[in-house]
């Protein structure tokens, strides 16, 4: 295919992707802003599937406020992503230098994490630092979060060298997929490619390499280019080939350090190697803040950081019950647009805040889905014909707030394929149920919702329109 | 004491009203879709040819294209209407100076990026189905993430800078870069379960 083909490709995409992705963007370096409509529905309720057949029982439930979440705590999810465990990583080999430790495993955590409002699952290991290669500060024990291998990936081997980007301070949060409990860990880190496989995580055995490490961990690329990273290292930017020992991969390491960003893809040049609070919360105003991002009786905040060559970048959003809502705070940048508001000492809040009493205004969603049987519940645009076969479906919720109101929002999906070798493809529909603070629900539509939210990312098309 | 001057400030139509205008064939929807987006078209033109004047062209032929389409089109968003037909345009010009002389723009670069199977500079070849190819490419997005969906509209639709696309998420430059690989790779997967040669 020649450039000129893949433009001219280009040009016939779908318009409905411009237009999300057009809309995406426009979300993205606007202020929070929330427009002054009319919500359509109220006064006006439709008939909710579910609530036809249980509105006695439903309507104690959704004001239901004994929800207090401090550390771990009960919560109800509801129905998890359909699929696969984790979305499996594609990214080419290659050590990326970030934070690089020898380091062994203690443990794998027994279960499956994810993060809230993702379908990504994540198994945790327990690292125990050998020798921190490139990194300053590190403390003796991190956490590694990696996907969708099994427990038992990091057996039979002694050692490991590992690439890391910090991605958590004291209170990164993940929700137990097995006990539906929120769980707060410290000193978490991703392996700098999430991936395990030809990527910045390489196992030794008797101070040599072992490639057979990288078989486990099925890596999906044609076979043939990892070999040739082992058969050339060097031309490939590679620590190790199929001989190197332990210390030569480390002296290794240390040369490809020295590229700066612009000469090599695998390097860099952030100056934080571990991130504590500290760097975070540094005037006043953001030690009071501190405070208020703490975990408290009523919600937590979900903690992710970024490290950059100049900065440290933190974003914090508020999750009741285990379901994300619109209040972020972002220090330095984390959520910042376009328009270059990443400089140090910036705070940026969103519009939405939560006071208690909105939060014992919330409709109890956990509660809802954990009572809502998606077998019970047809698409509502779409007509089933023989031919689809059904892949999925699934429900998801949020918290939002609207001027002084607050609403959750539970959005059902469903998948059906026509073609089981193209199950991505396939018809898909959805609905969202609206659940307001006086314990209505509606169902509304893609348009409405955006008239009531705007351009929300919880909001999708899901489905063509009929018009 | 006399009012010393009167100010008003000009301020941008609703979509809905400049459609309109499309629609009354009253000239001054040209102005006023110069006066709203001109900056941003301006820049998807840049991003593709690399080139003041070449853009202003860019940007004219896009008003006129939009002239010509609007009646009958009715646009339900009008920014991603004149989305598709600025980068149209560009990639036009692009492409017949390409024959001339290398281009130095964020296109090139993204275009140099998907090399592995997108290759070579000839024409299109005429037997070539773009209409094939863009359903194949538009199923391939909607299979991604969000995110990836953003990134890979970033980059190769309107050939946006790295550093625009991490400002734009809160990602550093290397996520981003790890992210687009992760995505050329799944790319080449499915242009090749399509039966494009790569």
């Amino acid at each position: 295919m020649t450039k000129e083909e893949w433009n001219e490709g280009l040009n016939h995409l779908d318009p409905d992707l411009v237009e999300t992705y057009i809309a995406q963007k426009d979300t993205l370096r606007q202020e929070n802003k929330r427009p002054k409509g009319v919500w359509l529905r109220l006064g006006a309720i439709a008939a909710c599937f579910l609530l036809i057949v249980s509105a006695a029982i439903v309507s104690p439930m959704l004001q239901d406020n004994s929800m207090k979440l401090t550390g771990k705590q009960e919560i109800v999810y509801g129905e998890p992503w359909p699929g696969e465990l984790s979305y499996p990583s594609m990214l080419p080999p290659g050590f990326y230098i970030h934070t690089v430790v020898q380091a062994n495993v203690i443990e794998v955590l027994p279960d499956y994490y994810y993060v809230p409002g993702s379908d990504y699952r994540y198994l945790i290991a327990r690292l125990s630092v050998v020798e921190a290669i490139r990194g300053d500060g590190l403390p003796d024990e991190l956490l590694l979060r990696f996907p969708y291998h099994t427990a038992d990936v990091f057996d039979g081997y002694d050692t490991f060298i590992f690439s890391l980007e910090q991605i958590g301070v004291e209170n990164y949060m993940l929700i137990n997929e097995t006990t539906r409990e929120v769980t707060y860990f410290p000193h978490m880190f991703i392996a700098e490619t999430e991936d395990l496989g030809y990527g910045s995580v390489i196992a030794f055995n008797d101070e040599k390499v072992d490639v057979s490490f990288f078989d486990k961990t099925g890596y999906r690329l044609p076979r043939t280019r990892p070999r040739d990273y082992l058969q050339n290292p060097e031309l490939h930017f590679y620590p190790v080939g199929y001989e190197t020992t332990l210390a030569e991969a480390k002296a290794n390491i240390k040369v490809l350090a020295q590229y700066s960003e612009s000469e090599s893809i695998y390097v860099n040049n952030c100056q934080y190697d571990y991130v504590t609070a500290d760097d975070i919360f540094i005037t006043d105003e953001e030690k009071q803040l501190k405070a208020y991002l703490a975990p408290s009786e009523s919600s937590v905040f979900l903690q992710r950081v970024a490290c950059y060559a100049d900065r440290v970048s933190a974003g914090y959003t508020r999750v009741v019950n285990g379901f994300l809502t619109d209040e972020k705070i972002d220090f330095n940048g984390y959520y910042a647009g376009f328009y270059g508001d990443d400089e140090n000492g910036k705070i940026d809040k969103s519009e939405a805040s939560y006071s208690k009493e909105d939060l014992a205004k919330l409709p109890n969603l956990g509660k809802i889905l954990a009572k809502m049987d998606l077998s019970q519940i047809q698409p509502p645009h779409i007509e089933i014909t023989d031919e689809m076969q059904f892949v999925s479906s699934t429900a998801t919720g949020v918290y939002r707030k609207v001027e002084d109101q607050v609403y959750g929002i539970i959005r059902v999906m469903w998948h059906y394929s026509t073609d089981p070798d193209r199950v991505w493809a396939g018809i898909k529909d959805g609905c969202y149920y609206l659940y307001d603070q006086e314990g209505n629900c509606s169902i509304v539509e893609t348009a409405e919702l955006r008239e009531l939210l705007g351009a929300d990312p919880f909001i999708r098309w899901l489905y063509k329109d009929v018009k | 004491m006399e009012l010393q001057s009167i100010q008003t400030t000009k301020v941008p139509l609703d979509d809905e009203k400049i459609v309109a205008l499309y629609w009354e064939r009253d000239e001054t929807a040209i102005e006023e879709t110069d006066f709203k987006y001109k900056n941003y078209l301006f820049t998807i033109a840049y991003n593709v040819v690399h080139d003041r004047h070449d853009s202003e062209e860019c940007l004219n032929d896009t008003y006129l294209g939009a002239w010509n389409a609007i009646p009958p089109a009715r646009p339900n968003m009008l920014k991603a209407f004149l989305t598709t037909i600025v980068r149209r345009v560009a990639i036009k010009r692009y492409h017949s100076k390409l024959r001339q002389k290398a281009i130095p723009s964020e296109m090139t670069v993204s275009l140099s990026e998907l090399e592995d199977f997108v290759a070579g500079d000839e024409d299109v070849g005429a037997a070539f189905d773009a209409k094939r190819l863009g359903r194949v490419i538009s199923d391939f997005v909607r299979s991604l993430s969000q995110r990836r969906q953003f990134i890979f509209m970033s980059r190769y639709y309107v050939a946006d800078p790295i550093d625009a696309i991490a400002s734009d998420l809160g990602l550093s430059r290397s996520m981003v870069n790890k992210e687009l690989a992760a995505i050329r790779s799944a790319l080449q997967e499915k242009l090749e379960s399509e039966g494009y040669s790569t």
